[in-house]
Formats: structure tokens, C-alpha cells, sequence
């Protein structure tokens, strides 16, 4: 619970920022078009399903950036790269590095999108790990582990300044591979977030 | 600035997790030891045996019982109990035996049929009013169908995939020592499987269901039920029914990303089953060789209720029609003979009891990983 009030607190933190330079009257976007996105996350192993999120949540923090490829006046296509962590008690702790294609659509200040993609993910088990040694015994073993892992989501939004937008997004990815018999460990995740474009000095 | 900073605070907070080690399990505790079983006329071939049945396995561990009315018993450990600490298997550690444990808690069903207290065909909804309406067709669910796994009642297990991974998300929602909580969240409300006799489908939730009955005829836990009508009168002092912090029990292992690493699963396994009825019990080889002697010998059930338990449940569904499945009690064709006992498989164990009445024999294998298990030496050992 730290954790989200830490991150509740820097949302509010960076929002009144935020708030405070486009008032100035600074072209933010046109000075720094590349936004910065940082949302934390609930996440669970399970088949996708909005039940669980806010039991004794597995947490984690995302920081990522949006590329726009077509940006038309209600809506965009554009790419994500994210890089975040999970600790997952009973498992492990997950680093990713994914990134997703996306279409986003306004309605005013409110938008929409959908995205899919894939990334990187590196896990670090909580239990002890061994391996087989030629003679049939066991040793200990790196605790470290490289998947590929399948994303997709769905999210919404709102834009509160021309700079800040604030969202919350539900996305399900997959640890592969896992064992011959079961192709994927799926994960749902429910992130909320903000979405800045950072000034630049000029 | 103040911007970056607040970024790099939270990036360092998370790196300051990740550093977190993984957990560490405790030192085992020493059992006492078991006689030493090298003049044994069969101690090198049982010991052959036991070694290839590990090795064929790829598990850490393994613990083989064998009795004999001609040779008497041997048992003996082969590999690690608990890879941490590289501890050695030696045959007299504290087991966990998984569905093994159905076999207990239909031995204590069958004992307050015995007494008149529950009868075969008492329906569900009789026994447990809270099932009404949430199970379909609880009025029409006999103990007779929980026993021989024909309910319809769908399984907490492998193949129910949102139990499954709610297990391996967070071991304790799936806590079967908490059955109105997890019969809440799996099982009630859905539909049977198939029409209450009709088929045949394997079930943790009709032995959980079948705890739940016990408790309620005799007005006792389960696990003071078992204590006091087996565990006590069998000086089987190494076996219990509950969740404890106990140093001595086998660390069990998995393969959970199928790449032949293995991950320590003792917690999983006892926050999820230890100290339910479908396959909680904590035992020893010994200690279970005194519960399948007095089970077969007649001194827990009588022996018309012995051989009602052995009698498979038989369906066309089933392969050439027997389903291999009595009260509790599963069937094994092998080696040219017949023989009863139960096999228990949990995440990261497989252990297997079987009575061959024809040849008076009783084997009792265990290995600490859970993996679809090769059981070859059956065939090699049954003379």
C-alpha cells in the first residue's frame, strides 16, 4: 500500500506541474513531443477477468513512452516501449521490456484505445531454484529466468491539460514458454496512470 | 527537475526490491532412524530399484516401502529430502501422501455408516443445507456418489484451469482447509458435469464435500475425527491432518517451466492442501503401513465394508467399463495381479500406496517432484 500512495503522490506531484506549465502558455507538445508514461499496476496470474485486483495486490510500476505514427484530429495510431516490474510474492519478480502497436480514439477529453504487442520478460524467482547436475543430483541454480511475454490491452483516459492525461488501463500478457503441455502462463493487469509530454528547455 | 527526481525516487525504490533474495526453507529436523535394513535378503535389489525409480524420475528424492509376508518390511531413501541443505532421504521422514488422504477420510464415512450415523445414500443437501440451490442437484448427490467420484461435481485440480492458476497466483485462495470459501468461488453455482451417477470424473471437491459431512454427523473436526477413530488407536505418531510449521516434512520440488529447473513448492502445497480431506495428511511410510494393515486387516471397517470399498465403481464410460475406483480405494492392474491403495499426487510430490491381497504384499513409493510419474519397478517388484 506504500507503494500506491508513493505513486498517488507523485501523480498528484507531476500533475499540478504539469497544470502549472500549460498555463504559462508553453507549446509543450510542439517543445517536447515524445510523452513520458508511468502507471502502477495490479497485476495477477489468471485467465482474463476483472475479479481480484485490489485484494492483496501484486504490484508494479511502468514507465513508458508513445511514438505516434498517424495523428488525426479524433484519433492516432502509435507504439509503446515500456519497461516495468512486478513482484509477484509467491513466484517471482518480473522485469519487461514490451512494446505494442495502439489506436486511440478521442472523444473530447476522453479517448480510448487498444494495443498489442510483446517485450522481454525477465524473472527473478521468490523460491529457491535448482538444477539437475550430470550425475543426478541437485544444486542450486540462478534464480533468473527469460520468457517472451504477449501483451494486449484495452484503455481509457482523460486528457486534464494539453500536456497531461490521466488513464487506466486493463491488459493481459503471457509468460511463454512454459511447459509442452501448457503454452502460456497468462497474467491480467489493471494500470492506472498519467501521461506527460515533459518540457524542454529552450 | 523536482520532476526527475520524484522518477528516479521510484526507480530506486524498485531496484531496492529486486535486490530482495529469494526465501530460504528451514534446516530440516531429524526423524528418529530406522532399523538398518542391508541383511534384508531383497536390500540390494529394492535398493537398485528405488535408485533407477529417482533417476528415471529426474527428481530430487525418493522413498520406497516394501512388505512382503515372506521377506518382512524394507525401506529405504534415495537422493535429497531437502536440496537446500542437502539433506539425505533415508525413508523415515514425514511425508505429505496428497489423495492418499481420500482413503482416511472415506475410512471415516464408512465407520459412521457403520455406526448408523450416515447412511450411503444420504443425499448432500441432507448433511450440508448450504449446499441447496448452490450445487445443482445437491438433493439428489448421494455420499455413495462423492465416495466413488460419480457426483458430476467438478474437480478442484488439474483440470480445472481457474483453480490451477489461482493456486500458482496465490496459494492461499486456494486454501481446501477453507472449503465454503473455495467451494464459494469454484465450484458453486456452476454446472455438474455430467447427471449425479451417470459418468465418472475424479474429484478433490466430493472428498472435500465428504470432510465437510464427517464433521457435521460426528460434530468434530476432520482432523481430531482422524486422530481419534485412526491415527491414536494405530500409534501412527508421525501422522497428521493440519497445517504446521514442520521442519521434518520432505521439501517438495516443481518443474513449473518445463526447462528442468525446480522450484521449491513446500509452501504452496502447504498453504493449499495440507489438512484437507481430499489430500492433506502428513505421514511416514511406516505410519502408512500401519494404517493399510489394520485398514485390510479388518480393525478400522469390517471386512464386508473393506471389500464394499474395494469393488470399482463400473460405467460404460469408463475404459472396458470399470472405472478402477471403489469408496476411496483405487484399483491397480499390474503385474498379473490386482492391487488397492491409492496414488496421491500433489504440486511437487507423487506417492503411491497399493495392497496386493493375492501375493500379501504392500508397496509404498514417494517422490518429492510432481511430474507424471513412471512406476516400471511395480512390474520388476511383484514377483
Amino acid at each position: 500500500m506504500r507503494l500506491i500512495h508513493l505513486f498517488f503522490y507523485c501523480i498528484l506531484l507531476l500533475s499540478c506541474q504539469t497544470a502549472a506549465w500549460a498555463q504559462e502558455g508553453a507549446p509543450i507538445q510542439r517543445n517536447f513531443p515524445v510523452p513520458v508514461t508511468l502507471s502502477v499496476f495490479s497485476q495477477a496470474i489468471s485467465l482474463p477477468n476483472f475479479k481480484g485486483f485490489f485484494t492483496d495486490p501484486q504490484l508494479g510500476i511502468r514507465l513508458g513512452t508513445e511514438l505516434n505514427y498517424r495523428k488525426k484530429q479524433h484519433s492516432q495510431v502509435f507504439q509503446t516501449i515500456n519497461l516495468a516490474y512486478y513482484s509477484h510474492k509467491s513466484l517471482h519478480r518480473g522485469f519487461y521490456l514490451s512494446s505494442e502497436v495502439g489506436y486511440r480514439k478521442h472523444f473530447g477529453s476522453f479517448f480510448l484505445d487498444a494495443t498489442i504487442g510483446g517485450g522481454y520478460l525477465h524473472l527473478i524467482s521468490t523460491v529457491p531454484v535448482y538444477k539437475a547436475t550430470a550425475n543426478g543430483d541437485f544444486v542450486k541454480a540462478s534464480a533468473h529466468f527469460h520468457k517472451f511475454m504477449p501483451t494486449l490491452g484495452v484503455g481509457t483516459g482523460y486528457r486534464i491539460t494539453n500536456a497531461t492525461s490521466l488513464f487506466a488501463r486493463y491488459e493481459v500478457f503471457g509468460e511463454m514458454p512454459i511447459q509442452q503441455s501448457v503454452p502460456i502462463l497468462p497474467h491480467k493487469a489493471l494500470h492506472v496512470g498519467m501521461r506527460i509530454h515533459l518540457p524542454t528547455k529552450n | 527537475m523536482k520532476t526527475i527526481e520524484n522518477v528516479l525516487f521510484l526507480l530506486l525504490l524498485v531496484f531496492s526490491l529486486v535486490a530482495c533474495q529469494p526465501e530460504e526453507p528451514v534446516k530440516p529436523a531429524n526423524m528418529d532412524a530406522l532399523p538398518d535394513f542391508s541383511t534384508h535378503p531383497k536390500n540390494e535389489f529394492y535398493t537398485h530399484e528405488l535408485e533407477q525409480f529417482r533417476q528415471l524420475n529426474k527428481a530430487p528424492g525418493a522413498i520406497m516401502l516394501v512388505k512382503t509376508a515372506q521377506d518382512g518390511v524394507w525401506i529405504g531413501g534415495s537422493g535429497k529430502s531437502n536440496l537446500e541443505y542437502q539433506t539425505p532421504m533415508t525413508g523415515a521422514e514425514r511425508i505429505r501422501v496428497g489423495s492418499i488422504t481420500k482413503t482416511f477420510t472415506s475410512t471415516i464415512i464408512l465407520q459412521l455408516v457403520e455406526q448408523g450415523v450416515l447412511q450411503l445414500e444420504d443425499n448432500l443437501a441432507y448433511w450440508l443445507p448450504q449446499t441447496k440451490g448452490k450445487i445443482p442437484q445437491a438433493d439428489k448427490i448421494s455420499i455413495k456418489q462423492l465416495l466413488t467420484h460419480t457426483s458430476g461435481i467438478r474437480n478442484l485440480g488439474s483440470d480445472n484451469i481457474p483453480f490451477q492458476l489461482a493456486l500458482i497466483n496465490r496459494p492461499i485462495d486456494t486454501d481446501l482447509t477453507q472449503p465454503e470459501k473455495i467451494l464459494e468461488k469454484f465450484i458453486y453455482n456452476k454446472p455438474l458435469r455430467f447427471e449425479p451417477g451417470a459418468d465418472y470424473n475424479y474429484s478433490n471437491t466430493g472428498y472435500i464435500l465428504l470432510g465437510m459431512i464427517a464433521e457435521q454427523a460426528a460434530q468434530k473436526p476432520l482432523k481430531n475425527l482422524m486422530q481419534d477413530r485412526i491415527f491414536t488407536p494405530l500409534q501412527m505418531t508421525n501422522t497428521y491432518l493440519e497445517k504446521r510449521a514442520d521442519p521434518s516434512v520432505v521439501r517438495s520440488y516443481m518443474d513449473l517451466y518445463g526447462d528442468g529447473k525446480l522450484l521449491d513448492v513446500s509452501e504452496w502445497e502447504k498453504v493449499y492442501e495440507d489438512g484437507s480431506a481430499a489430500g492433506g495428511i502428513i505421514t511416514t511410510v511406516l505410519d502408512l503401513l500401519k494404517f493399510s494393515e489394520a485398514l485390510f486387516g479388518g480393525r478400522l471397517l469390517k471386512q464386508q465394508t473393506v471389500q464394499e470399498m474395494q469393488l470399482s465403481v463400473k460405467l460404460p464410460s469408463c475404459p472396458e467399463g470399470d472405472c478402477e475406483y471403489g469408496y476411496g480405494l483405487e484399483t491397480w492392474k499390474v503385474a498379473r495381479t490386482i492391487g488397492y491403495g491409492h496414488n496421491g499426487g500433489v504440486i511437487g510430490l507423487d506417492a503411491t500406496w497399493l495392497y496386493f491381497p493375492d501375493k500379501q504384499m504392500t508397496i509404498i513409493s514417494f517422490l518429492n517432484l510432481g511430474t507424471p510419474v513412471k512406476k516400471d519397478y511395480l512390474d520388476r517388484i511383484i514377483p
